[in-house]
């Protein structure tokens, strides 16, 4: 194993300081003990001893990794999940105020908290909410289980417990109904207009939206005595289904199998999270989770020279996320595809900005057109325009960035940041440097540098092909671009003479495919793995590995470890 | 944990709600402000990528500031302002940048979260390992509000967004949506009595359901961490009965004009920079107002966002580059662009427009009279830095500008080395922690056993005690 001459900053990305010492060759998964094989079949029946659970990819019983009982929804599925309850078309939380991100996920269960401001945002958007509903006779009546004209008073009963059932994403107990009938009783005159059935009903609403019960998902099954591992129950999973798979609540399939118990063994879960990849919801968290792992946001303050790229106009940011969304979408749940397709697949999705970029010809308009793009050039997101011009300065490229997104999000290598006062100014143009190839070379050379830049220059070197907007060329300042390099990685060197080689070897490697799901598995459990998840997650790989990283798969296999059905009531 | 339960108080009142504010009627009121009672604030104004470190000081000595002092510096627009000026010099920011204390972060990342903390990064996150300064305010004085935290224009959500912490990786986003922030403190006043107590009946009905979910929830076997969670947000639940303010002698409302344009903002503008000036204006007003009637004593604007910042195209400047690209003197956010021709007076600009809007704070600040002065005089504002020289991302020489005596603790109208040291761009020379904890006595907060706070920050970095020269 290559060691670093030194560590410039104490930093850790996740797991990687718990398993690599310092510097930047091994990426965290690259680190992990060989997990056992995956043992197919012996996964079922709760068994809650004191030493774990059965978990299908290790071989001893496994301890689930430590989750908060009490996981906020984020403000993403806050907002599908009043527009599933209420039937609305409104965004809310688009004024709630962000949540932090950890390892560039918004979702980490540490970061989902409320304090001073969102409490204040919740209320506001509850009351907005109510007002709306009270003026809307239709819409509330479409709400309704049954017609209030009878019996006012039992319609409100049934609506509370039907409507409370999904709020809080499990039956009310009789006291919460109890409670849920008292506000109804008390809402006839609190807004300005509607019958007193519509305000009661209103208010039930707005009441169930500030509820620590619906901005939670609460796990509360209790631990038996002395018991350090619970099985979740059928809601509990449900909502971790639904959440995990759709960014949103459980519809009413998933809660019957939840009443049913179909959601206590793993065949049950699994056959719902199968079902559940196969609806539109399923792209919610798809896009979502590629939208953050492939840092998309930062496209929308992109500035390239309008001297040098004219061709770069107003909107281009909207459409290279619109075009890298819709090609993880389509490749994933439309035409079923693994990790290899999402790495070299020439299918993409572009409308009349992209269109010339990518030197196609033919009418495009302002909606996305499925292409098919050269395979001699293109291979996967990551010869996207959104991914190259994302990762290169204004007048130029980067190397630099494009390496090291490379090594921190695709391969999981550990890469601290550049010392405080590293000069981070490349030396200009001159007779000796004449590409930034060689500039980056030379202003990298120090030993002190090479520690990382030698993994970091190469893969990025590799997209010299392409320039500062991610258009293909092959000269700069009229001197041949040089796209061959080669870098170490856990597998072995890998060499390549330019972007689409890498990539397709990319595509092949362990340490690549691991990578992505480590990455998943943070965004699906809502929390970074620890030592504990190692066994799974390694299980996991194997058994992807033999079906080609198929994506959905892999999402069906993060509903399958002890993790995803099993809290641990281990105190630190 | 909060152990006194205001619920209980409002309840003691019969359950009968009055058509009042109930806002008003339960906050404690000072309404005789003798010299011991007179609230004394803080402020951060907040700006990041460094300044024009040449022309920034003032030119002449130390000592006294006269309006010769600011002539010429990016620090002039503050010149009718210069008898209340305290310029301090010589400080480098703890821990200290350039790796020299080996801490996680780089120095943007430094810059931010350790300006109020004095605190490092976490190891992952790189949120602050503790509590920010005007939150440790808000904890003594506030009477169980946070800190008021204002943002103008664009911040992202990682360690470059935040500056204010309301405890270890706790990050507090600053409100950039002028009429929320106003909402907050305002609280029910404006609305007429049959809607307000319509209004009031939801909301009680409501804050009796939550409580109750949350106590059911609560009566689980929980983590620690879990409970703290659930205590957390359930305390910020309770809190807002008591919205943010009417503690004071000055009712907590704008003028109608003012106000009905807070209302009119496109929501839309809200998050980006192109509304800068106007919201920062905003923002002004409402914090000025806060202090003044007696809503917080720590508050914090924040002008964008580390190694981000607008595009300055108002006031005479007419930028092709952001702020922070300008602080490079580069084209290039990395630097890998061309130079920017004459990108020392864009930023000596920038300065000077900044010194101009925070002028314009002081005089927000200076209008509201209470007792023997204004709440300027009994507060200390200070506009602060996340670097001084933004080109190197430089952690030492800190532009500094306070204002305010806050009740004659601190001279006013001087310039002082803090340093011992001759050369004041040293990491050697004084901690910026110290200034934290100046400014903690300042304002009135006290130890546990009642003297003066010793140390504020993380132990390892900093040192202890005031800057006994800039006491009065």
């Amino acid at each position: 194993m290559a060691t670093t001459g030194k560590a410039h900053v104490r930093i850790a990305l996740g797991i990687g300081a718990l398993l690599v010492s310092s510097g930047c060759y091994r990426g965290s998964d690259g680190a992990a003990e060989g997990g056992a094989s995956g043992t197919e079949g012996d996964d079922d029946g709760a068994d809650d001893g004191a030493d774990g659970a059965p978990d299908p990819f290790c071989e001893e019983d496994t301890l689930p990794g430590k989750l908060s009982r009490f996981v906020r929804l984020t403000h993403r599925q806050y907002d599908n999940t009043v527009k599933a309850l209420l039937t609305v078309d409104t965004t809310p939380a688009a004024e709630f105020l962000n949540d932090a991100a950890i390892g560039g996920f918004n979702n980490n269960a540490d970061q989902l908290l409320v304090n001073n401001n969102l409490a204040r945002d919740y209320r506001r958007a509850a009351e907005q909410l109510g007002d709306a509903l009270v003026t809307d006779s239709a819409r509330l009546a479409s709400l309704l289980p049954c017609t209030p004209d009878a019996d006012p008073d039992g319609c409100a009963a049934m609506f509370i417990a039907q409507f409370g059932h999904r709020a809080f994403r499990r039956p009310l107990t009789s006291e919460e109904q109890a409670q849920f009938e008292g506000l109804y009783q008390t809402g006839g005159g609190l807004y300005e207009s509607g019958s007193d059935f519509e305000q009661g009903i209103s208010f039930v609403v707005e009441a169930f939206l500030q509820a620590p019960s619906f901005l939670y998902r609460s796990e509360l099954t209790p631990a038996g005595e002395g018991q350090d591992v619970v099985a979740l129950s059928g809601y509990e999973i449900a909502s971790r289904l639904s959440y995990m798979m759709w960014n949103s609540m459980p519809d009413d399939e998933l809660f019957a199998a939840a009443e049913a118990g179909m959601l206590d063994d793993a065949q049950g879960v699994q056959a719902q999270a199968r079902r559940m990849l196969e609806d539109p919801r399923a792209a919610d968290p798809i896009e979502d989770f590629h939208q953050q792992w492939l840092g998309m946001s930062k496209y929308a303050s992109l500035s390239k020279d309008p001297d040098m790229f004219p061709e770069f106009v107003p909107g281009m940011a909207d459409s290279m996320q619109a075009e890298t969304l819709a090609f993880a979408r389509n490749t994933i749940l439309t035409n079923d595809g693994t990790f290899t397709d999402l790495m070299t697949s020439t299918d993409s999705y572009v409308d009349e900005r992209l269109a010339p970029l990518y030197g196609l010809e033919g009418e495009f308009g302002p909606e996305l057109t499925p292409v098919s793009l050269d395979p001699a050039q293109r291979a996967g997101f990551l010869t996207h325009i959104g991914f190259l011009a994302g990762n290169a300065y204004f007048a130029g490229t980067s190397p630099i960035h494009r390496g090291v997104f490379v090594q921190r999000q695709v391969m999981c290598t550990t890469i601290p940041d550049p010392p405080g006062d590293a000069d981070l100014e490349l030396p200009p143009f001159d007779e000796e440097l004449t590409t930034t190839r060689q500039r980056v070379e030379h202003h990298t050379s120090a030993d002190a540098c090479q520690g990382c830049h030698s993994v970091i220059n190469e893969p990025g070197f590799a997209f010299e092909g392409y320039d500062a907007i991610g258009v293909l060329r092959t000269e700069e300042n009229g001197v041949t671009v040089d796209t061959q390099g080669s870098f170490a990685t856990p597998d072995g060197e890998m060499e390549f003479t330019d972007a689409v080689d890498m990539i397709h070897k990319i595509a092949e490697s362990p340490q690549a495919q691991r990578c992505y799901l480590t990455q998943w598995f943070r965004y699906a459990s809502s929390r970074t793995e620890t030592v504990d998840d190692l066994c799974s997650l390694n299980g996991m790989h194997e058994n992807l590995v033999e079906g080609d990283y198929n994506v959905k798969e892999l999402l069906v296999s993060l509903t399958r470890t002890v993790s995803f059905r099993y809290r641990n009531t281990v105190e630190e | 944990m909060k152990t006194i339960h205001r619920r209980n108080f409002l309840r003691g009142a019969g359950g009968v709600m009055v058509g009042l504010p109930f806002l008003e009627t339960l906050a404690p009121r000072k309404a005789t402000a003798g010299a011991d009672d007179t609230p004394r604030r803080f402020v951060s104004f907040f700006e990041c990528n460094g300044v024009e470190m040449n022309r920034f000081f003032p030119t002449t000595g130390y000592g006294a500031l006269t309006a010769a002092s600011l002539q010429g510096t990016g620090i002039e627009p503050l010149t009718s302002h210069v008898d209340k000026l305290l310029i301090p010099r010589g400080i480098h920011m703890v821990p200290r940048g350039f790796n020299r204390d080996g801490t996680p972060g780089d120095d943007h990342a430094k810059g931010m979260v350790h300006k109020l903390t004095a605190q490092p990064c976490a190891n992952g996150s790189l949120f602050a390992t503790g509590i920010s300064v005007d939150q440790e305010i808000a904890n003594h004085l506030n009477d169980n509000r946070p800190a008021l935290n204002l943002q103008v224009g664009y911040a992202g959500n990682n360690q470059l967004g935040y500056i204010s912490y309301h405890g270890s990786e706790q990050p507090a986003a600053g409100e950039n949506n002028p009429w929320f922030a106003y909402q907050d403190f305002m609280g029910l006043s404006g609305i007429d009595d049959v809607a307000l107590n319509r209004l009031i009946a939801r909301r009680q009905s409501v804050l009796d359901l939550v409580e109750d979910d949350f106590s059911r929830l609560k009566g689980q076997d929980l983590s620690a961490e879990d409970r703290t969670k659930l205590d957390m947000h359930l305390t910020a639940v309770r809190d807002l009965e008591f919205g943010m303010g009417n503690a004071g002698l000055i009712p907590c409302t704008l003028p109608d004009g003012r106000a009905a344009e807070l209302e009119g903002l496109n929501p839309d503008t809200i998050a980006s920079d192109s509304e800068f000036k106007t919201i920062g204006r905003m923002q002004m007003d409402i914090l000025a107002l806060a202090l003044a009637c007696g809503s917080t004593h720590a508050a914090t604007l924040q002008w964008g966002g580390g190694a981000g910042g607008p595009i300055f195209t108002w006031d005479g400047m007419s930028h092709v580059y952001n702020h922070h690209k300008l602080s490079h003197g580069n084209t290039a956010d990395d630097c890998s662009g061309g130079e920017v021709a004459g990108y020392l007076d864009m930023l000596f600009s920038i300065d000077q427009w900044f010194a101009g809007e925070f002028a314009y704070l002081l005089d927000r600040l200076d209008s509201y009279s209470e007792g023997d002065g204004t709440v300027l005089d009994h507060s200390t504002a200070i506009w602060m830095n996340e670097l001084s020289d933004g080109l190197g991302h430089n952690f030492m020489d800190l532009p500094y500008v306070m204002a305010g005596g806050c009740c004659d603790y601190f001279q006013t109208g001087q310039y002082v080395k803090v340093t011992p040291l001759d050369y004041t761009a040293h990491d050697q020379d004084s901690p910026h922690n110290k200034l934290l904890t100046t400014i903690l006595n300042a304002v009135g907060v006290r130890a546990p056993d009642g003297g003066p706070v010793d140390y504020f920050g993380h132990p390892d970095f900093g040192e202890s005690g005031e800057f006994d020269a800039l006491k009065a």
